[in-house]
């Protein structure tokens, strides 16, 4: 009996681990020159993984990410020809990593550039193959470095500039034609928020010749403030007539004096131009009774028109208690930025806080969770139509879409 | 063998006869034993501590007789003198006995609780001896348990059983829970030569232990002790870690004195490679951890109790924080305790089967969190800027923070026996918890308060009926659960900058259980359980850290449908040979999952997802020989994500069906033990050598998406070997033990490196 009681057990048992886990099907493609990147939250609620892969289009599709490469969660890669960045800003690893876009083979992963101890790579403008700049959004400076070999040239230091601290917080950069680099000024302290008392923004210019800092210029009029935003490399661009236009998130709708919108640095210009802010708080959306809170994700398409998705804190059933994976809160707008006028758009829902717009061909992508669906709609400018529901399904949150070849 | 210690006190013309029966090896009180004597034919047995007393005997020359099922019997000449009370310590060796023709063995009381209805491990002070390490250590040798380790000596450490870990498990010491004290005392800080048991319930926790746990239960029971016992230990063990414990027991007339302490000492100076920067190897430099405990008590059995308890204990620690991602030097914790505990014991209280047991528990408590560093360091310590003007290098605000906490605390358990085989069992515990947490500093970084005191009520009742057939062919435990809590304090709204707002929450709930044990053959048990039970949110959960995460005042318990099914064989091979063999099935659905929910600017604590869990435990324990013990066992365990659609919305879930991720799924262990008396000849010796083998298969940090997955834990498989000599009749104990001995890199927590190969010394001296 005995023996007949281990056979059986043993017998059992085989069962069971016969039960592990089988490999998912290969169902998805690599290729094509648009990127498009989707998140899987952990059950911690902190930590994930965002999934990037490259497609062909934007034809209907439904992507899972089997084929996709992870990359830093929630952070929105920036690319430079075929090269694609991956910047991770809070310390998953210490590297700058950079992936190559091969014909035929999709992303392939190229040399990194190594950190040092605790630095946070956050956005990145390359001047040429030869010359880059990441800003160390962390710890006060520029690295500048060789994007073709990803070896770092030298550094920038900053922390003469920390209001407060030691430590700026360099976010987003633009360089321009003459030779200066623009570095928008986060000025952050605890909680990553800005300094309660100092409701401005303040961009520091770089001489690139030199590398070395001219001047800082602050905007202290608007209320806005935290210019940039560490995880949205576009909030901070320029169009193409030479202007800077740089997004801020003031204290994302929490502080009435800190508020978020748009400023812009005229062409030629060092100084923010003192006619413009576009604030949010104050500036009526068409088609909506209510005005947002702050941007959460932009994308510029020429001619002075912005897509973006705005979030709106009134949307939240309770505001005392926000739910930012549930509540659908993020408006999907138009924005004018010369008229600085906003609009919403027909048939494409408001999704959650995880979210992205693109631009391809002169159409807009926005990724969005809803409840009709997770994955990009896309609205045609030309006909000021939208999809009611999302034309390329990602498994995850869809909240980076990139289109190599664009300008923007 | 028979030890005898005289203690005169004054009597009349007659004598006296007490003392107290022991297992000569363990040195475990033996409940039950029979005193015999001869002219006048006298007898006694023994109490619940193994206790034994005779009054007005004879002066002059007797015989007495010890026995005990399943022990060798003994048999001894005394002599008593006018006026004289005897003590005696007797000393009985386990072997099998015939009795009538049939076979029989007593039963330990771990044995009794294996075959119990409720699925469960039960690790016995024989398999913690021989260890120089700890009762983590002793857990990860169990199927079903895994530890999920950060560090060294004093780092935070989750337990899992089955999968579930966390606050879902809940841990107590004889009975008591330990939930708002586990910040002070650490399960793995108890000495193992303290500990008589440890029980390990899967799945279903038993109503008598009162409290709230869902995932399972793991109680610490801790040694009687003889009338007069000393018991001193020290370990020496790599990275500079210093453990030195000791117990001192005496009994004067109807009480009983101790004292016991330990303090253990560590510089946790083990090399890590750098999580961030691969081929960096970097010695820990910043993670010294020091506790000390001290505990005393005084029992007493000569009130109207049958025993009156007291047991006051301080204990104090110290932490210093270790960075792994990057470097930190100056942050640390610290922490306080002071407990008055008393117990009160009854038997056939205001009725006859009626037995009455009390626990009421006071603690304060001081913990301590500073992290002002006015710089921050590089690995290679160069320094730069803190992370605000007023200082800090870990997160985002410097903190001085330092929460003082008041628990008032009271647990009955009453056990009534209806007849020869039923009983039911009444637990209320009730709980009060007052805290005042406050952080000047971050105060003054932020600009405003952040946190707020608070007031906590719960209540948890448990109601239990054993039934037991005749010949203990069916064992039936049927048992429910009535939950209630109440909880108040304040909070800021909308990020810090809103008004400050009253928050209560009061909510009832209730859980039940049953649990049926067959046995099928003489040798063959067959137990099924199922419970439909929840756990209560803890205070963290519920109440926030005033900061970063919000207070979640709507807060539902979490809830859990659960089946268990199991087949337990035991075979005696021969004396003192036993073979077990164990199988389990178990199958958990977790509702209203209480999840760390991130936000953009706060997190809380919140109620979604559902998981379940399937999974099969094996287990086999043989003593082989007479000196080889062999144990082998392996788990998997299955979880997986079974959320139809995401949270709040009909979006299907992307994960649905997935394995949650960053629990291990597949581990075993398999060891051996041998064991020698007088291996070196002489008398009074005893060898013995573990070799222990631990495997943990490969498993993934996030939900399982891409065939470019990176963040993985991997595989693990480690070897650790022991080494014990004892002399003088387990009076003095010297042991070593090699952990890891093949220096494999183990991670049990992403990016969190854990030691590489370690040893440890123990030398322990007993008297008794």
């Amino acid at each position: 009996m005995n023996k007949h009681f281990v056979i059986m057990a043993i017998g059992l048992y085989a069962m069971a681990l016969g039960t592990c886990d089988k490999k998912k099907n290969d169902d998805s493609v690599s290729g094509g020159q648009v990127l498009i990147a989707s998140a899987i939250c952990n059950p911690d609620g902190m930590s994930g993984t965002s999934y990037v892969q490259l497609v062909p289009g934007i034809d209907p599709a439904s992507y899972s990410n089997t084929n996709a490469l992870p990359f830093s969660f929630m952070v929105i890669p920036q690319a430079y020809g075929n090269w694609v960045f991956d910047a991770s800003l809070m310390h998953e690893k210490q590297t700058l990593d950079r992936f190559d876009r091969v014909e035929g083979h999709g992303l392939v992963k190229g040399p990194s550039l190594q950190l040092q101890d605790g630095e946070g790579a956050c956005h990145i403008t390359v001047v040429n193959e030869a010359k880059a700049y990441v800003s160390i959004w962390d710890k006060g400076k520029l690295i500048v470095f060789n994007p073709t070999t990803m070896t770092k040239m030298g550094e920038i230091d900053l922390s003469a500039y920390g209001a407060n601290d030691d430590d700026p917080n360099p976010l987003g950069m633009v360089l321009r034609d003459d030779g200066l680099l623009f570095v928008s000024l986060g000025q952050i302290g605890g909680n990553q928020m800005p300094y309660p008392d100092r409701p401005q923004s303040d961009v520091l210019i770089i001489d690139t010749k030199t590398d070395s800092p001219l001047r800082v210029v602050s905007e202290t009029t608007s209320g806005l403030s935290y210019p940039s935003r560490p995880v949205d490399p576009r909030m901070m661009f320029m169009d193409e007539q030479g202007d800077i236009y740089i997004g801020c998130m003031g204290y994302f709708g929490f502080m009435p004096t800190h508020r978020s919108g748009f400023l812009r640095i005229k062409k030629g210009s060092q100084e923010f131009d003192p006619d413009y802010a576009l604030v949010l708080p104050e500036t009526p959306i068409e088609g909506v009774g209510y005005m947002a809170d702050y941007l959460c994700c932009v994308q510029y398409a020429g001619n002075g028109m912005l897509y973006a998705l705005l979030q709106c804190n009134s949307l939240h059933p309770d505001p005392a208690k926000p739910n930012y994976l549930a509540d659908h809160t993020a408006l999907p707008v138009e924005i004018n930025l010369k008229a600085k006028t906003i609009k919403t758009l027909s048939d494409i829902p408001c999704g959650n806080n995880f979210n992205g717009v693109g631009l391809y061909n002169g159409k807009i992508l926005f990724g969005i969770s809803s409840d009709r669906g997770k994955g990009f709609h896309i609205y045609d400018p030309a006909t000021g139509q939208g999809t009611a529901s999302p034309v390329i399904n990602t498994t995850g949150e869809p909240f980076a879409f990139l289109h190599l070849t664009e300008r923007w | 063998m028979l030890l005898c210690l005289a203690m005169h006190t004054a009597l009349a013309q007659t004598a006296g006869l007490a003392g107290v029966v022991v297992d000569a090896i363990t040195g475990e009180p033996l409940v039950g034993a029979t005193v015999q004597l001869e002219h006048p034919a006298r007898g006694a047995s023994t109490n619940a501590h193994g206790q034994f007393s005779m009054d007005g005997l004879p002066v002059g020359v007797l015989m007495a007789y010890f026995s005990h099922l399943g022990y060798g019997p003994r048999s001894m000449r005394i002599e008593l003198a006018a006026g004289e009370v005897l003590q005696l310590l007797v000393e009985l060796h386990e072997e099998a006995q015939s009795i009538d023709e049939v076979r029989v063995t007593a039963k330990s009381e771990a044995r009794q609780l294996r075959e119990a209805a409720l699925p469960i491990a039960v690790i016995t002070m024989n398999e913690l001896q021989g260890t120089v390490s700890s009762i983590n250590d002793a857990l990860s040798k169990t199927a079903g348990v895994k530890l999920r380790t950060t560090g060294g000596e004093g780092s935070a450490t989750r337990l899992s059983v089955r999968g579930l870990e966390g606050k879902r498990i809940g841990y107590f010491i004889d009975g008591t829970p330990m939930t708002d004290n586990s910040d002070f005392i650490d399960i793995n800080d108890i000495p193992v030569d303290m500990i008589d048991r440890i029980e390990v319930y899967k799945g279903v926790v038993p109503a008598r232990l009162g409290g709230t746990a869902l995932g399972g239960a793991v109680n610490i029971v801790t040694r009687d002790y003889p009338p007069r016992y000393a018991d001193v230990a020290y370990t020496l063990a790599s990275f500079n870690t210093h453990r030195a414990n000791t117990v001192l027991k005496f009994n004067q007339g109807s009480y009983e004195f101790g004292l016991g302490g330990f303090y253990t000492y560590s510089d946790n100076s083990y090399t890590m490679e750098l999580p961030l920067e691969r081929g960096h190897f970097e010695r820990r430099s910043h993670d010294r951890f020091r506790r000390f405990v001290l505990g005393s008590g005084i029992t007493s059995r000569c009130w109207w109790f049958d025993e009156v308890k007291l047991e006051p204990a301080l204990t104090m620690s110290d932490k210093q924080i270790q960075g792994v991602e990057y470097n930190i030097q100056e942050a640390m914790s610290s922490g306080a305790a002071f407990l008055l505990p008393c117990n009160l014991k009854r038997d056939n209280f205001l009725a006859d089967g009626l037995d009455f047991d009390l626990d009421l528990i006071y603690a304060y408590t001081s913990q301590r969190f500073v992290d002002k560093a006015m710089q921050r360091y590089r690995w290679d310590g160069s320094t730069y800027p803190p992370a605000t003007a007023l200082g800090g290098e870990i997160g985002l605000t410097p903190s001085d923070a330092h929460n003082l906490k008041h628990l008032f605390s009271s647990k009955l358990n009453l056990n009534y026996i209806l007849g020869e085989r039923h009983s039911v069992n009444l637990n209320s515990m009730a709980n009060l918890v007052r805290g005042f947490p406050s952080d000047p500093l971050k105060e003054r970084t932020l600009g405003r308060k952040t946190t707020f005191s608070s007031l906590m009520h719960s209540w948890v009742m448990g109601l239990c009926l054993e039934s037991r057939s005749a010949g203990d062919l069916l064992l039936n435990q049927l048992q429910a659960k009535y939950y209630r809590y109440d909880m108040t304090t304040k909070q800021r709204s909308a990020f810090g900058h809103g008004d400050i707002l009253d928050v209560r929450n009061v909510r009832n709930d209730w859980g039940v259980s049953e649990a049926l044990r067959i046995r099928l053959l003489p040798e063959l048990l067959l137990r099924a359980s199922a419970a439909y039970d929840l756990r209560l949110p803890s205070d963290e959960e519920l109440l926030g850290d005033g900061f970063l995460i919000m207070p979640s005042a709507d807060l539902m318990p979490e809830r859990s449908a659960s089946f268990n099914l199991g087949l337990l064989f035991e075979h005696q091979l021969g004396p003192s040979r036993r073979l077990s063999i164990e199988l389990n099935g178990f199958y958990m659905h977790l509702d209203d999952m209480i999840r760390y929910v991130g936000g953009l600017l706060q997190s809380n604590y919140q109620n979604f997802g559902q998981m379940r869990s399937l999974g099969t435990d094996v287990e086999l324990k043989a003593d082989a020989t007479g000196f080889l013990y062999l144990y082998a066992n392996a788990t998997l365990q299955d979880l997986r994500d079974v959320r139809q659609h995401e949270v709040g919305s009909s979006v299907p879930n992307p994960t649905r069906g997935s394995r949650m991720p960053n629990i291990p799924y597949l581990y075993a262990n398999v060891g051996l033990e041998l064991h020698r008396e007088n291996l070196f000849g002489g008398h009074g010796h005893n060898s013995r050598m573990l070799l222990g083998c631990s495997f943990v298969e490969e498993y993934l940090y996030d939900f399982e998406q891409s065939r470019h997955q990176e963040r993985r834990i991997p595989r693990a498989l480690t070897f650790d070997v022991g080494l014990e000599h004892s002399f003088m009749h387990q009076h003095l104990i010297v042991g070593l033990q090699v952990n890891n001995i093949a220096n494999a890199t183990v991670i049990s927590e992403f990016n969190r490196p854990l030691p590489g190969r370690n040893m440890a010394f123990k030398v322990r001296y007993v008297m008794r």
